[in-house]
């Protein structure tokens, strides 16, 4: 493993085989906007099978005759009718370390990211080989039958298994970012997991998520099959930079009988990007899909992570927090539907908003007429750190049978000064009191976390934190 | 959507579309005469009133057209004055008996600085088609107290389509309390402005519904004032097919330092046939504030209902005591006790 | 002795616009205990958040010297790093912030270095073993679901771990059971040494069984109406506050 590694910061150098990809496809360039053609161009370079330009096309076809929702934030930032150039891959991305902004290099230095890491992470091209690095990982899941590789290898080689769950759970007529997804998707993780095998090592699509052409319109699918269970971990603290700025991408994940799935992520773009991704998991009878989800980054974020529980007794436990500082818009939440009996669910959320940002928890409970003794918990906490940022909650809760036992709490407010005296008075300063609460606020949060992750989500609250107050 | 389909009670800040739950589609239902109203007032407290505009002019009601109606088209207007200082009691009573029933009623209510009222709006009668369309705009001075209740004991088939403005300033105190108890299609649309440093609103609505009921319940409360305190608890039981949707939101404007917000939805479910919808919005633009919401639903306490039917009651008696435990403190405060009794006895016809 | 920590002169502190404080002297030397009695609203609390700087409490006149330093004017955490320490009459609750978390890191800012984490560990666990503390109760959140008795017994954890100069008690054996006062008190017992000074807020003599107070004040209506020793205590358990009322 150490040899593999060591050997994937020498193809860290060795940039030829991804700029060879880019030149060919720098070689298709089209000002016409998103049009068949380019569909088909997409579908051609990547030698995928017919249905699935069928499925693209008919995505694009969708794609056209929706409009965008009239409840997200502003993202007139992001010009629609130029989609073509953030669909075409990777040339414009490719840029140089000397554009990426000042503010994601000292991010970087002062998270502690190797300098391997960050020319990675900024998307500057430099990039691990993932298929290296995890060659010695899959050897050992290979044996118990779990695949994990890149969506575009799975469409080849589990055709079948994709066909069949292919954008079932994430439809293209949901919304024009689901069928802008449908029509021009690439890369992204495919996962599957033989019934009753338990994964013990979280799989990790850290690296993979800086393959090219990745990270914008991603297709991530899981499948846990019966009794299996699985720890996904999509993401890292560090921020990503791309120079386009729109990320459509899409999460389906199907758990199945008595499984288990936790999918963690901490999502941190670059503050440039709309972030319009879309997760869903499906939960069969007591399967069990855990979120925790971190929205940190991006400029404006739509991200609702919702599980079917179309299973009876399937359960789902919803994990997340928002940080929105200066310039963001972060509009985030969850969603939950109760289709069968016994089903429970349990949503916990804290925001925070400070230097003009805006955290917004939009939520949806929904229980419906055969969920006899369903259980839904809901809180969500919001932190305003001063009085020029935004915090608002909108929650909506449908239900349709009356056996049920529904609670739902929020709460918004800011750091009592009580608290930060009683820490004053102990020798603590009010900077470090006021950091020390806003730590405290998203612990619950942390310690659901692999421990290098909450280590990185703490020191990423400080660095938030830092000149924040006066 | 037919050409008569408009949108009622939308909800301030739109949420995800597929939900259907960002308004609610409704029409107006037909009918064309008035209802008896009796005011019963000290001389000179109620005047006709002389006005076809609004009180505020952005104010939409429960929809712009339905609002039009009954503002500029009011079939009965009043305007209740409460001098400086001064104390008085109003009460309206509505009798529906008629066979077309179209009423548009309007009361605009002025409580000037330190004036108190206490206002009872008493709904019923026989009437058993067409709507009701009801406007009431207050304005609360400094340092005034307004208090209004409503028992609305309307018939089973009647539409009745509340709107109310209100504007509090520096120190005003205003309460509502509402026993929804009739009609069979009730839009309510509550506005407050808290303008005022240190204003207070409460408001309680309590409703019991059974067979094809439904109560569309909407408020918006913005903070402006310094420590301006609004509480809104909405609360009751459905039976039958009936159904609730509570949009509420409580939106603290920056400025608001030291505002305090809080609203409740409370709804007990009694039958697996009852729809339950519920939006409690909070937005915040002002750090120094407290608030809170918190909206629940399910059946009955199991516990209370073992505990009760260990002590020989039948567990449909059982039923009875605990969701008239739970209105009984609202309809105590009614202060008449004939309505009182009215009022339990059409709780009690519906379980 | 003679070797001046604190001095308070003239103290005048306004809560609200409301005078509660009218004019305190008080002076404690190093090595001393100090006992201060009164009537419920007298300004007890008041006089123990003067010194510790709580900005809800208005100095109008006065001052306050610690240590050789004019504090009056000094940021709360300013005079825990300088050696006060205040055990709350209520504790708040810190949620998601552990025990042990909270306690290193106002031990490294007070000390001015960080501090190695084992050796704290072991610091902390034997601290707490004196206090019948149970030591799992170092993974909690600071105060969260602790019984009063829990919350005044992690007051003195914090106090013997971060060892001021002066240390504060604001009516600490309040609420507490007998077993509990005699705990803290023990743990103050231990923490007392002819270098650090005590101030004691208290109604009850019983915390005090394994201390001996030097002094001990009398504070009716925002003024110290009588100093005396610790026969003062035994004095005001018989027979009340009724005589030194007048002298208000």
């Amino acid at each position: 493993m150490a040899e593999k590694l060591k050997k994937s910061q020498i193809a860290d150098v060795d940039r030829g085989v991804y700029d060879i990809k880019n030149d060919f496809e720098y070689s298709y360039k089209s000002d016409a906007g998103l049009t068949e053609d380019v569909i088909r161009e997409i579908w051609e370079n990547k030698n995928e099978p017919k249905w699935m330009l069928e499925a693209r096309l008919k995505s694009l076809e969708i794609y056209n005759q929706l409009d965008i929702p009239n409840w997200v934030p502003d993202i007139s930032g992001l010009h629609m009718d130029n989609i073509v150039t953030y669909v075409k891959p990777k040339t414009d991305m490719k840029g140089s370390w000397d554009e990426v902004p000042e503010d994601i290099k000292d991010t970087f230095d002062r998270l502690g990211i190797p300098e391997a890491e960050k020319t990675t992470l900024a998307g500057v091209g430099a990039q691990y080989d993932s298929e290296m690095v995890y060659h010695s990982l899959q050897e050992d899941l290979k044996k118990q039958g779990v695949v994990y590789m890149d969506m575009e290898t799975a469409l080849n080689e589990y055709e079948d298994i994709v066909h069949q769950y292919w954008m079932t759970l994430i439809k293209p007529t949901d919304h024009k970012f689901a069928a802008l997804h449908g029509a021009v998707w690439s890369s992204g993780s495919f996962v599957y997991i033989p019934e009753g095998v338990q994964v013990d090592i979280p799989l990790q699509s850290y690296f993979r998520l800086n393959a090219p052409g990745a990270g914008q319109f991603e297709h991530t699918m899981i499948i846990v099959e019966k009794g299996a269970s699985v720890h996904f971990i999509e993401g890292c603290s560090a921020p990503k930079y791309n120079v386009a700025n729109l990320h459509a991408g899409a999460v389906e994940l199907f758990v199945k009988e008595n499984a288990r799935l936790r999918y963690s992520t901490i999502e941190n773009w670059s503050k440039n990007m709309y972030n319009m991704n879309t997760k869903r998991a499906l939960v069969d009878k007591n399967g069990t899909i855990e979120w925790v989800s971190g929205s940190f980054g991006s400029h404006v974020s739509c991200l609702y992570p919702t599980s079917i529980l179309r299973g009876e007794g399937a359960h789902c436990e919803f994990t997340g927090v928002t940080f929105a500082g200066e310039g963001q818009f972060l509009d985030t939440g969850s969603g939950v539907v109760h289709a069968a009996p016994y089903t429970t669910s349990n949503v916990n959320t804290k925001s925070i908003s400070k230097s003009g940002g805006a955290a917004i928890y939009r939520g949806m409970v929904n229980i419906e007429k055969n969920a006899d003794h369903a259980k839904s918990t809901v809180s969500c906490e919001s932190l305003m750190l001063d009085e020029i940022s935004q915090s608002d909650t909108i929650p909506s809760i449908k239900v349709d049978n009356d056996n049920v036992d529904l609670g739902h709490e929020a709460k918004i407010g800011r750091i009592s000064d009580e608290a930060i005296f009683y820490l004053m008075t102990r020798g603590i300063s009010e900077e470090e009191a006021r950091a020390m609460l806003v730590r405290g606020f998203v612990e619950p949060i942390s310690k659901e976390l692999p421990l290098e992750y909450a280590v990185e989500m703490n020191n990423l609250i400080s660095l938030e934190l830092e000149g924040s107050i006066g | 959507m037919d050409n008569n389909t408009l949108l009622f009670n939308e909800l301030p800040r739109p949420t995800f579309r597929w939900l259907g739950m960002n308004h609610t589609e409704d029409s107006i239902q037909e009918g064309m005469e008035a209802a008896k109203i009796t005011v019963y007032a000290d001389e000179g407290v109620v005047s006709p009133l002389k006005t076809n505009d609004l009180m505020k002019a952005d104010y939409e009601g429960a929809n712009k057209t339905a609002l039009e109606e009954v503002a500029k088209h009011y079939t009965a207007g009043f305007h209740i004055l409460v001098p400086e200082g001064q104390t008085e009691k109003v009460e309206i009573v509505f009798d529906v008996q008629t066979m077309s029933l179209g009423d548009k009623t309007r009361v605009f209510i002025e409580a000037e600085k330190g004036a108190s009222l206490e206002l009872l709006y008493v709904l019923k009668g026989t009437a058993n088609k067409g709507h009701l369309n009801l406007l009431t705009e207050v304005n609360a001075q400094d340092n005034a107290k307004v208090s209004i209740k409503k028992v609305q004991l309307l018939g089973e088939s009647i539409q009745q389509i509340e709107h109310r403005y209100t504007k509090l300033a520096d120190k005003s105190q205003v309460t509502y309390m509402s026993l929804e108890l009739g009609g069979n299609d009730n839009i309510l649309n509550y506005q407050e402005d808290l303008d005022g440093a240190d204003c207070n609103f409460v408001q309680d609505i309590a409703y019991m519904g059974d067979k094809e009921q439904k109560f569309d319940i909407s408020a918006l409360m913005t903070h402006r004032g310094k420590r301006s305190n609004c509480d809104l608890h909405a609360l009751g039981a459905l039976n039958g097919h009936s159904k609730k949707t509570f949009r509420g939101t409580i939106d603290f404007l920056r400025g608001c330092s030291a505002a305090e917000g809080a609203e409740e939805d409370t709804c007990m479910l009694l039958t697996p046939n009852v729809h339950s919808n519920s939006l409690p919005l909070l937005l915040c633009k002002e750090d120094n504030v407290v608030g809170n919401h918190a909206a629940s639903a399910g059946q009955l306490d199991k516990s209370k209902l073992f505990y009760l039917m260990s002590r020989g009651f039948s567990e449909n008696e059982a039923k009875h005591i605990i969701v008239e435990s739970m209105l009984r403190p609202l309809i105590d405060r009614i202060g008449k006790e004939d309505l009182e009794e009215e009022a339990l006895a059409a709780v009690r016809a519906k379980i | 002795m003679g070797d001046k920590l604190l001095q308070v002169s003239d103290l005048h502190v306004s809560v609200d616009e409301k005078e509660i404080l009218k004019g305190i002297n008080l002076t404690i030397n190093k090595g001393e205990i100090h006992v201060v009695m009164g009537t419920n609203g007298a300004g007890k609390s008041t006089l123990a958040n003067a010194i510790m700087g709580n900005p809800q409490y208005t100095v109008t006149k006065g001052n306050v010297w610690f240590d050789g330093q004019d504090i009056t004017d000094k940021a709360v955490n300013d005079r825990g790093k300088a050696g006060i320490f205040m055990s709350f009459q209520s504790p708040i609750s810190i949620p998601g912030i552990t025990v042990e978390n909270f306690i290193r890191t106002a031990k490294s800012m007070v000390i001015g270095k960080q501090i190695r984490a084992l050796a704290f560990k072991r610091e902390l666990k034997a601290k707490m073993d004196e206090l019948s503390f149970d030591t799992s109760y170092a993974q909690r959140y600071v105060n969260e679901g602790f019984s009063g008795g829990e919350r005044k017994k992690n007051e003195i954890l914090q106090m013997s771990i971060l060892d001021p100069k002066l240390a504060i008690l604001d009516e600490t054996d309040s609420g507490l059971d007998v077993d509990a006062v005699r705990i803290v008190s023990e743990g103050v017992s231990r923490f007392h040494n002819e270098n650090n000074s005590v101030l004691i807020i208290t109604h009850h003599n019983s915390i005090l069984q394994n201390l001996k107070p030097d002094f001990v004040h009398i504070l009716i209506n925002g003024k110290i109406v009588k100093t005396g020793d610790a026969s003062l205590v035994n004095e005001i358990e018989q027979n009340g506050y009724d005589a030194y009322k007048t002298l208000a």
